[in-house]
């Protein structure tokens, strides 16, 4: 059974780059605008990894990250932060979140099935 | 404004996405969404600028009177320009993805049009081989039943001959016994009375003969109805000789066939295996251009943290708070906002440089 990933990001391009990366490595992908819509999606799915980018409007990333992992459920969930930012400021803020891993745009696409499967082990 | 905003991300773009197709076409889109932008804003800005000079343009206060209505339009615009780019650019993404996607499906589809379950062209050329071979077996086959029946009709040949010649003695057989029956009723009736009795067994002789002449004349008989039998199931010599080079002319026929189908099947291979190489390339250049979308993303959000200081700017003309902050404090909070190396490096004056370090950082 595949593994399934959630990419949030309030560009749809982006979202769309990420996931036919993660399709076309045997992924399944579903999509949040934000991180309060991904909160909602998160909470009737299986999600083995989420990608999220940082700044985003409603809710962005280091707070859903932080909403994340107050829910027992998804305290061990893998989350990696895909994002313009590149300041150490805001790295350290996105791993005191609960961030496993900060990936900086551009990228690509092997560099981040690269990260996702050292976060998520077959 | 907005034009020059437009032109800068077009090219920015050019710039970062390295003057690929999908970087020129998102340039072009901008640079349009910008123009039409800027055209309005133009419009509006040169009506304003006319009603500041009318009313006296060298006043402060209409200087921030036109701050206060002209920024909040520019940051419409942007909001706007951006707003359709990002549709744009969305859209774009989506039919790169399912032009990635459909060429995957048909470049499949072929490869198993003439392949076997896995999907290897190399196995249709296999087939062919394995084909031809099994095809040239069957024709030795023909050939070999072809010269076995030549040689049981030889035989069959043969024997009968024996079987015309032995008929022939038993008829020579049966003469010699009647010559001797013959001369064996001269001696008895030379005898008189006391050859009677050797007379009635050279009568049964003369039947004897009779009987053994009928019968090989009936032997003589069946051998060329067997003859004439065989002639009729296996046809004379010419006609085997004909059904020899049908034969050969089967193998030969066989072969040029499938030898057709080999170049065929060797062309066909050939040509998936270019296409499959073309249909990657175009896949791998694909694939770069979805990675080069990605500047629209950053552009994006320089635009928006634009507009955003449009608009704060205009809020504080109105209040006329920006009388009470000096130029650095106001710098500061709009370095607040920004995300990218590039809105730092703009703040600064400072020429684009290589950028912030790229890459994954894990924890």
């Amino acid at each position: 059974m595949a593994k399934k990933v959630m990419v949030i990001d309030d560009s749809a391009s982006l979202r769309e780059v990420v996931s036919i990366a993660l399709k076309a490595a045997g992924y399944e992908v579903t999509e949040a605008a934000d991180g309060k819509d991904a909160l909602a999606k998160l909470d009737g799915d299986k999600i083995n990894l989420v990608i999220c980018d940082v700044n985003m409007p409603v809710m962005d990333g280091i707070t859903f990250v932080k909403e994340v992992k107050k829910r027992p459920e998804y305290r061990f969930l893998p989350v990696m932060m895909l994002t313009t930012e590149s300041r150490e400021s805001r790295k350290e803020e996105g791993q005191r979140a609960g961030a496993k891993a900060w990936v900086v745009k551009p990228f690509r696409p092997d560099q981040i099935l690269s990260a996702v499967s050292k976060l998520m082990p077959a | 404004m907005p034009l020059a905003l437009g032109v800068a991300s077009a090219v920015a773009l050019l710039v970062f996405g390295e003057a690929s197709l999908a970087s020129s076409l998102c340039a072009l889109l901008l640079l349009g969404a910008s123009a039409i932008g800027g055209r309005h804003l133009h419009r509006s800005h040169m009506a304003g600028l006319i009603d500041a000079r009318r009313a006296g343009a060298d006043d402060p206060a209409h200087l921030r009177r036109l701050c206060v209505r002209g920024l909040p339009v520019w940051a419409r615009q942007i909001q706007t320009s951006r707003e359709s780019a990002d549709h744009a650019v969305a859209s774009l993404t989506r039919n790169f993805g399912d032009i990635v996607e459909r060429l995957g499906a048909t470049l499949t589809a072929a490869k198993y049009s003439v392949s076997g379950r896995d999907g290897q062209v190399e196995d249709a050329v296999a087939a062919i081989q394995q084909s031809e071979a099994q095809l040239a077996r069957v024709v030795e086959v023909l050939g070999e039943l072809h010269r076995s029946k030549d040689s049981i009709l030889e035989q069959v040949r043969s024997y009968a001959g024996s079987l015309q010649e032995m008929a022939a003695e038993v008829r020579h057989i049966a003469l010699q016994i009647r010559l001797l029956a013959l001369n064996g009723a001269i001696e008895a009736s030379r005898a008189g009375e006391a050859g009677k009795a050797f007379a009635v067994v050279v009568g049964e002789m003369r039947q004897l003969s009779g009987q053994s002449a009928e019968m090989g004349d009936r032997i003589s008989k069946k051998v060329d109805a067997v003859n004439a039998s065989l002639a009729g199931m296996f046809g004379d010599d010419v006609s085997t000789d004909a059904e020899a080079a049908s034969i050969e002319k089967a193998g030969r026929d066989v072969e040029s066939v499938m030898a057709r189908f080999r170049s065929l099947t060797t062309g066909l291979a050939d040509s998936i295996r270019t296409m499959e190489n073309e249909a990657e390339r175009i896949r791998e250049q694909i694939s770069d251009a979805l990675v080069d979308f990605q500047f629209q993303d950053r552009v994006s959000q320089i635009l928006s943290h634009a507009a955003q200081s449009m608009t704060r700017l205009g809020a504080a003309a109105e209040r006329r708070a920006e009388e009470g902050q000096s130029v650095e404090a106001w710098l500061d909070e709009l370095a607040s906002n920004y995300t990218t190396h590039e809105e730092f490096d703009n703040l600064q004056g400072k020429a684009r440089g290589a950028g912030a370090a790229q890459g994954v950082t894990f924890f």
